[in-house]
């Protein structure tokens, strides 16, 4: 990603591109993304928390993401909004499903991409893509919290360790705890009970990232992996998870820098896309 | 025609509908009017042969199923379920059962119907329903009612003729029941009668749910979710014929006249499992306003239908009780896999369906159980986009509307998606 060039913006004008940035806005259930893109680029993106109000966290968001460019919302013309909250972006062209916008981000990333495990707050997914980037065939969790970001976020509070440093401190697990309940509550009751056997934490935290791993894997073989397998969303930042799901997998699995944007950044390359 | 009546959602009512409210409340009416009066009340299952007991001129029938989906559409669901799971029933049992058990045991209270009368006798049988039988073993237990219980054997393809015998043989046991305990001798005239309502009957429910290869489609699967409810509770009776009739004939006229539930059509989908009762005009106006139908539902060819066939079984004036034992093997729960891949395939070829909705649901294991194999049969026979969704039929709160529209819409856009790229 690239910050505008300074003149770059007043040259689009005066060659009459007067709205030469599209937006991508994936309103999810735990954070809202952004991403904006001009002329095939990325040129910026952002991140911050969903709370009580979906409306005002993405407006917010966007103002700070255009602000950041150097422009604001003059300069934008077609908007795609997807994620839980697609219907409440009421200035977009077109709501989009995260599912076909999580393909377009893969796909206009790196192309060679043929399955995507997207791990959010809410739901699990895993996509397959045909050769041209498009939904082949895709999978999701039912009812439940197993697998989700939002399981890991309840045995954070019960392990009262920072949720970002999951991933690191699982590395260092020699002998993982194996947690066999399917149900988050069930779950971090099973958790509280290898506490209270003093069970370390990084044994306990690699357990649960193979329970999530396992969980998904389930998912996962409803339709059959695809390699390359790409990771998105706020899960894919955890690296505990992305190596139990490795070896559960059986195959390597790529994550990058942009794993929690990758559906905004989808919806910028379908916004871009929408003709007239 | 005359302008049609807006129910209070705006949605426009068909006189057919109408006519629906008229003859099943008719129903209602009757049945508590004929329990009143000392007639013998028999509950059962949705597929046990309901024309028999048209040989009895002292017997009313009654379908708890029916009752209970009916319920679930009035949004009393919830209410009545939470009834049985004050008495400890669990809350992952059918949704249906929890219902039925909740009114029953509650005298009634909260039902428009009132509920059913008290039966007088109990048949269930294994070929539709696996877990009624227990359901129905609840009432035996309580009320001491006599259950009898049908055992239709699993089919793989036709009908074997000792299968057939052996279904034959406990119609045999059954008449001989029925006619000690209400001191009537059945009238076979009357059974055969009975046999050629339904048959007529059945002929006018293909020509209408027919209407849905019509493009755009002349129905939704939710208008024949809902006409469903006299097949259930009303087979064998002149009253039947004639609405399906009515409804056929006032459906042909509107799609004559170029009047069409979803005129915008752009997405033509098939439905697989019972109807979300508590969802049906969210549903129906969420899919409206993305352009998308759903035209036809597995749920509604099977009922009439054999064996993995989609045309309804044809009577011909054979022997009553030989064709009201053929008619257990219908299409969908009582079948192998192949035969309900053989149904869909037909479908959805004869309709034209653009994507399948498998709605798993947590209610109906015996629908759900093989949908996961079925989905993929029909994704690679029929090269058509198809996706698995959640639901409970009777039961919202095991229900996320987001969560189904998430995959729904995914679907619509894999649907498009193939199309620009064809």
């Amino acid at each position: 990603m690239r910050a505008l060039a300074p003149g770059e913006l007043e040259h689009s004008r005066e060659c009459g591109l007067t709205k030469v940035l599209t937006v991508g806005v994936d309103s999810g259930s735990n954070t809202t993304k952004v991403a904006v893109m001009r002329n095939g680029t990325i040129i910026g993106s952002g991140v911050t928390f969903t709370g009580y109000s979906a409306e005002k966290s993405w407006k917010r968001l966007l103002e700070d993401v255009l602000s950041d460019l150097g422009v604001d919302m003059s300069s934008v013309g077609r908007i795609v909004s997807t994620g839980y909250g697609r219907n409440v972006v009421g200035i977009a062209d077109k709501a989009i499903t995260e599912i076909t916008c999580h393909a377009a981000g893969a796909h206009f990333l790196d192309s060679s991409i043929r399955s995507i495990i997207d791990v959010g707050g809410q739901d699990s997914k895993f996509i397959a893509l045909d050769g041209n980037g498009r939904v082949e065939n895709f999978a999701m969790n039912d009812k439940c919290a197993a697998g989700t970001g939002r399981f890991l976020e309840v045995m954070a509070r019960a392990l009262e360790v920072d949720l970002d440093k999951f991933g690191e401190i699982s590395l260092q697990s020699e002998n993982p705890a194996r947690i066999s309940s399917l149900c988050t509550v069930f779950a971090e009751s099973e958790v509280v009970s290898l506490i209270s056997k003093g069970e370390s934490r990084e044994n306990i935290i690699a357990g649960i990232h193979e329970a999530i791993a396992s969980r998904i894997t389930s998912m996962i073989n409803r339709v059959g992996v695809r390699c390359p397998v790409l990771m998105a969303g706020g899960v894919a930042k955890n690296i505990g998870v992305v190596k139990a799901l490795e070896r559960e997998l059986g195959a390597d699995i790529k994550v990058l820098e942009t794993a929690q944007v990758n559906g905004a950044i989808g919806a910028a390359v379908l916004a871009a896309a929408i003709e007239g | 025609m005359s302008a049609d009546k807006k129910t209070k959602t705006g949605h426009k009512k068909t006189k057919a509908g109408e006519r629906l409210t008229k003859i099943m409340t008719d129903y209602y009416v009757d049945l508590h009017k004929g329990a009143n009066k000392g007639k013998f009340v028999v509950w059962g299952a949705i597929i046990i042969p309901a024309e028999l007991l048209k040989g009895f001129d002292s017997v009313v029938f009654a379908v708890p199923e029916s009752h209970a989906a009916t319920r679930a559409a009035k949004a009393l669901g919830p209410m009545q379920c939470e009834k049985a799971e004050q008495m400890s029933y669990s809350m992952d049992l059918c949704s249906y059962a929890r219902i039925d058990i909740g009114t029953a045991f509650d005298g009634g209270k909260g039902s428009p119907t009132f509920g059913l009368p008290k039966p007088d006798l109990l048949i269930s049988n294994n070929n539709n329903c696996s877990l009624l039988v227990k359901w129905f073993d609840v009432y035996h237990r309580e009320w001491g009612t006599p259950h009898f219980i049908l055992d239709v054997p699993f089919c793989y393809e036709s009908q074997k003729k000792k299968d057939l015998n052996y279904i034959i043989d406990q119609y045999h046991d059954l008449i001989r029941i029925l006619e000690e305990m209400t001191g009537e001798k059945l009238d076979m005239e009357k059974v055969q009668e009975a046999l050629n309502y339904t048959n007529e009957a059945l002929k006018h429910w293909k020509r209408f749910i027919s209407f849905a290869a019509n493009r755009p489609s002349g129905i939704t699967a939710f208008d024949s979710f809902v006409q469903m409810a006299p097949i259930l509770t009303m087979r064998g009776t002149p009253e039947l014929a004639e609405h399906f009739k009515f409804l056929a004939d006032e459906t042909e006229e509107r799609v004559e006249a170029g009047i069409f539930p979803i005129p915008n059509e752009r997405y033509r989908l098939l439905w697989d499992n019972i109807a979300p009762w508590h969802q049906l005009r969210k549903m129906s106006s969420r899919l409206a306003k993305l352009g998308a139908n759903i035209v036809s539902a597995s749920y509604t060819y099977c009922f009439g239908s054999l064996e993995g066939n989609f045309d309804p079984y044809h009577y011909e004036g054979s022997d009553p009780l030989w064709a009201l034992a053929r008619m257990q093997n219908t299409t969908i729960c009582p079948t192998g896999l192949g035969l309900r891949c053989k149904a869909m395939s037909e479908a959805i070829e004869r309709i034209g369906i653009d994507g399948v909705v498998f709605a798993s649901n947590r209610s109906c294991k015996v629908y759900s159980l093989m949908q996961m194999d079925q989905q993929k049969y029909i994704s690679e026979k029929c090269g058509i986009p198809t996706v698995m969704i959640d639901v409970d039929h009777a039961d919202v709160r095991k229900y996320s509307e987001e969560n189904a529209f998430l995959r729904i819409e995914a679907l619509l856009e894999s649907i498009g998606a193939r199309r620009a790229g064809a």
